[in-house]
């Protein structure tokens, strides 16, 4: 189609695929509308503007399969739009596979291959049968209408005039002003045709006045191509000028000009009078030419309207587009890195300030030791000399040696002023700096939020799907789309929810006749709803269904062997049985939810996260899942601490506790150290034998140990630790290279003073737990390190 | 060892739709909407020897980006369909701030009417997309000359 366009340009290809996505994202969303309501004119529009924008785009990057396909998705659009197409559930079927293919395709150019199926021709076909087979308005350039208006003679070099109008349009010349009569020819197969004879009316128009156009003003307007116009200007620019506004390339083919002046006109009537009758026969010919084009041009025009989009319609568009400005995430990610080390260099900076105030204070003390010493000195020294008429020599070298010390004093104190002064300003300035560089870490942070709307975008289409293969009526709410959060928590939050919503789908919402038989609405809602909750993300995906049947889950529980027949649990703690490995109260597995792969998977992504899942479940009334994640991952909240001397940071997200504990409380069953705590045993982990470090030999509290517990509700267990330090925000820099895998490791941070600190990676020691809590097993852990 | 004013002498005798007469490129600003077509028009003028002076991601911004860049601003190519500004208005608003201001409209097919009614706006030509190198090439000279 072009030939500028190296088939290598990544850059432009790369274009090409975001914005095909973005444009896949509007068929499928406005298809979903559509099946809801088939009269939103403005959706199909949007369908339409979509589908006619990948097809030239692909076009244009020449990926001809694609193109062909949204060709033939872009008739079955137009077939809607104008009427001609019901949207029925076949239909919207066969928009959406449709929407299915050309997703793949993307994919598969992405990947660098071609999308082959012969699914791909059936699907047109499909799509074509359709449309009735009829072409749709745009899939041809509209000459059709041409023929009827190229009806217009050739041979015409005489005025398109009669007498009278002739005569007009000379008494409303102006000042030096001549009447012409452009005639213009124009290229018809240049793409959107029809325009050229406004094209050529608005460039006379900077030249002149134009009196009278044939066809009229009205008709050039109209979306009909005529081979020629003549236009009546009145101008005082002379014929070449006017011959080269004309002359547009790929618009005109020619022009012919003629002046129309009273000389013209005499020779003109004369040689018309008799003949009057000849050009009223030609209007008259003309006349059935201009009726018969008139419906056309209706109906054309009735056919380009709904296409138009209005700025009500743009107001209107499901994705309010905003100026974007795209940047490579990895720039972010050195920004925030950077903005992390001059964090670092705030707090190193505040405490070389704190240093200085020490000094001052040091200073000051030793300054008024000294004067004191010197001047007791002098003081012993004035007594020896009193003692019996020393030499007047020795007792003015005496005066002057006060007098110096004197000044001494005098000039340290000068200089302690001095000193302080440029403390204190080195403090304030330290002050604000810590306020830029918080609000520039913020600002940074800002950048990598984006709205989770991109995530829920995916799931009406998700749901309808899951529905009908459900055979249930599921209306989706979808809530607080603006939450923004961090864009890497955004991309794996996408399994995780779809697994929530499967989930409810499935498990939660009963069928129709179910819901009518317990008076509920026979449709079913699935609400999924995000919002802040301090520094937390909030997501809930919550159903209207039967809520989880706490008996069945505790029975399934026993029968995998979960929970001993016997275990009191309360309801919420059965509720959260499912998020156990291999748990499934689905009595068949379907391909929907349930295929062993349960909750856990779940609950284990968003640990992840640094996140945390909970269910909350009413039995008959519904189920929620209410998900929590921090606003970001690259800076945490931890728990520093101390082991063998080593600091480590656990995020405090996981940290549920933390005891002092009497060594001797601490018990062996079956060779592992447990601990006892509210009626609960917990395993016990020894952080520095977990990473093979040294026990430290001497201990503050002989007797006691500092014991954290880290997890969750259902898995938890105990650190212990020499010494718990605090809290601190810390910015995670990941493990690089050979130490990306470390055992028990999520990252590493520097910390105010500028060391290094480990951060733990408690979910990796819960998994393992068992393997690690034995005494035995710590060669393992060597091993694995 | 060739001058730098000669190579300004061949890049005219190749008639490099790009340069002035003066031998100064001629300054672009491209208002659209798509990124894909703002790189499509920036590679097809630059290697005309266009300077694409700035680029505008919809009618608003256009116009404020003319503004800013006034006098300093040869053409500009205008997308009609965009968020928060079509390019219609934006068009009118650029017609009104500057009477001899060159704007090309960047239109989809299909939307005649809005090109006829920027035409008549004061819009100098328009380009159809999907773009093809040889005709942006030849309205734009159209309008240049």
């Amino acid at each position: 189609m072009s030939d500028y366009l190296d088939p290598n340009n990544e850059e432009l290809l790369n274009d090409f695929f975001e914005e095909a996505a973005i444009q896949i994202e509007q068929l499928e969303q406005n298809i979903l509308v559509l099946e809801n309501d088939a009269t939103d004119k403005d959706c199909i529009d949007e369908l339409f503007r979509a589908a006619h924008t990948l097809k030239g785009a692909a076009a244009t990057v020449a990926i001809t399969e694609l193109a062909e396909l949204t060709h033939a998705l872009e008739d079955v659009l137009d077939g809607i739009r104008e009427g001609r197409q019901s949207v029925t559930r076949p239909v919207v079927d066969a928009l959406l596979v449709a929407v299915d293919v050309i997703k793949s395709m993307v994919e598969c150019r992405m990947e660098g291959s071609v999308y082959e199926d012969q699914g791909v021709e059936e699907l047109k076909t499909k799509l074509h049968n359709l449309t009735g087979g009829t072409e749709a308005g745009l899939s041809a350039p509209p000459v059709v209408s041409s023929q009827t208006a190229a009806a217009a003679d050739d041979a015409a070099p005489e005025p398109a005039l009669d007498e009278d109008e002739w005569e007009e349009l000379l008494e409303l010349l102006e000042g030096d002003q001549k009447l012409y009569q452009v005639r213009v020819f124009f290229d018809e197969s240049a793409l959107m045709n029809t325009i050229g004879g406004i094209q050529v009316y608005a460039a006379l128009k900077n030249e002149g006045t134009i009196l009278k156009t044939t066809p009229d003003f009205e008709a050039l307007n109209e979306d009909v191509f005529y081979p020629d116009v003549f236009y009546f200007v009145a101008s005082s620019a002379g014929r070449d000028e006017i011959m080269d506004l004309v002359s547009i390339t790929d618009v005109t083919t020619g022009a012919q000009i003629s002046e129309l002046n009273e000389e013209a006109f005499e020779h003109f009537r004369s040689a018309h009078t008799e003949a009057a009758a000849a050009p009223v026969q030609k209007q008259e010919n003309k006349a059935p030419a201009a009726s018969e084009a008139a419906p056309e041009a209706a109906a054309s025009e009735a056919k380009q309207k709904p296409k138009t989009e209005t700025d009500a319609d743009k107001k209107n568009k499901k994705q309010s587009q905003s100026s974007i400005l795209r940047v490579d995430s990895k720039k972010i990610d050195s920004l925030l890195n950077m903005i992390s080390e001059s964090v670092i260099n705030k707090s190193t900076i505040n405490q070389v300030s704190d240093v200085y105030h020490q000094l001052i204070g040091d200073f000051r003390s030793l300054n008024s030791k000294m004067e004191t010493e010197v001047t007791a000195l002098l003081d012993t020294m004035d007594d020896y000399s009193a003692v019996d008429g020393t030499d007047k020599e020795v007792l003015d070298q005496l005066r002057r040696f006060r007098e110096r010390c004197a000044e001494l004093f005098d000039s340290y104190d000068h200089f302690e002023d001095k000193f302080k002064k440029n403390a204190d300003d080195l403090k304030n300035s330290t002050q604000k700096l810590a306020l830029n560089t918080s609000s520039l870490q913020e600002g940074i942070m800002q950048i990598r939020m984006v709205p989770i709307s991109t995530l829920f975008a995916r799931f009406p289409r998700l749901v309808r799907d899951l529905s009908h293969s459900l055979s249930k009526k599921t209306d989706l709410i979808l809530e607080g789309e603006d939450t923004e959060l961090d864009k890497s928590i955004v991309e794996d939050l996408l399994d995780p929810l779809i697994h929530c919503v499967r989930n409810s789908l499935d498990h939660g919402l009963e069928s129709a006749e179910e819901r009518a038989a317990a008076g509920k609405p026979e449709t079913g809602t699935v609400v999924m709803r995000a919002g802040n909750e301090g520094s937390m993300i909030v997501i809930e995906v919550s159903d209207d269904g039967a809520g989880i049947d706490a008996e069945k889950v505790r029975q399934k529980a026993v029968e995998k062997g979960l929970i001993a027949s016997d275990a009191v649990l309360s309801e919420q703690e059965v509720h959260n049985l499912i998020f156990m490995p291999g748990f499934s109260t689905s009595d068949t597995v379907s391909s929907i939810s349930g295929r062993g792969v349960g909750l856990d998977v779940v609950r284990t992504q968003i640990e992840k996260l640094k996140g945390t899942i909970q269910v909350n479940s009413r039995k008959g009334a519904g189920t929620s899942f209410i998900i929590r994640l921090p606003l970001t991952l690259a800076i945490i909240q931890g728990l520093l601490i101390r082991s063998a001397g080593s600091k480590f940071v656990i995020p405090i997200n996981s940290v549920i506790d933390s005891h002092r504990i009497l060594k001797e409380e601490i018990k062996l069953i079956e060779g592992k150290e447990v601990f006892k705590i509210r009626d609960e045993l917990i395993y016990i982990l020894r952080l520095n034998r977990i990473f093979g470090l040294p026990e430290l030999s001497e201990k503050k509290d002989g007797a006691y140990e500092y014991m954290v517990i880290v997890g969750n509700e259902e898995r938890k267990m105990g650190l212990i630790v020499d010494s718990l330090l605090g809290e601190e925000d810390v910015v995670i820099k990941p493990l690089k290279d050979k130490y990306s895998k470390t055992f028990g490791m999520a990252g590493a941070t520097i910390l105010g003073d500028g060391s290094v600190s480990l951060i733990i990676d408690v979910q990796q020691l819960l998994e393992r737990i068992h393997s690690f809590a034995s005494e035995s097993d710590f060669a393992v852990a060597e091993e694995r390190r | 060892m060739i001058a730098k004013g000669d190579l300004t002498g061949i890049n005219v005798s190749r008639k490099a739709s790009g340069i002035k007469p003066t031998g100064e490129p001629i300054r672009v600003l491209i208002v659209d909407d798509s990124m894909f077509v703002t790189k499509q028009i920036t590679q097809i003028l630059s290697s005309e020897g266009f300077v694409v002076a700035a680029t505008a991601a919809d009618g608003k911004e256009g116009l404020d980006k003319y503004k800013e860049l006034y006098p300093d601003i040869d053409l500009v190519t205008m997308d009609i369909t965009m968020p928060n500004m079509d390019g219609v208005t934006a068009l009118e608003k650029i017609m009104e701030f500057d009477k001899n201001a060159k704007v090309i409209m960047v239109s989809a097919l299909g939307k005649q009417d809005l090109v006829k009614k920027s035409l008549l706006l004061g819009a100098k030509n328009y380009i159809v997309k999907p773009l093809d190198r040889v005709k942006v090439l030849e309205r734009i000279s159209s309008v240049l000359k």
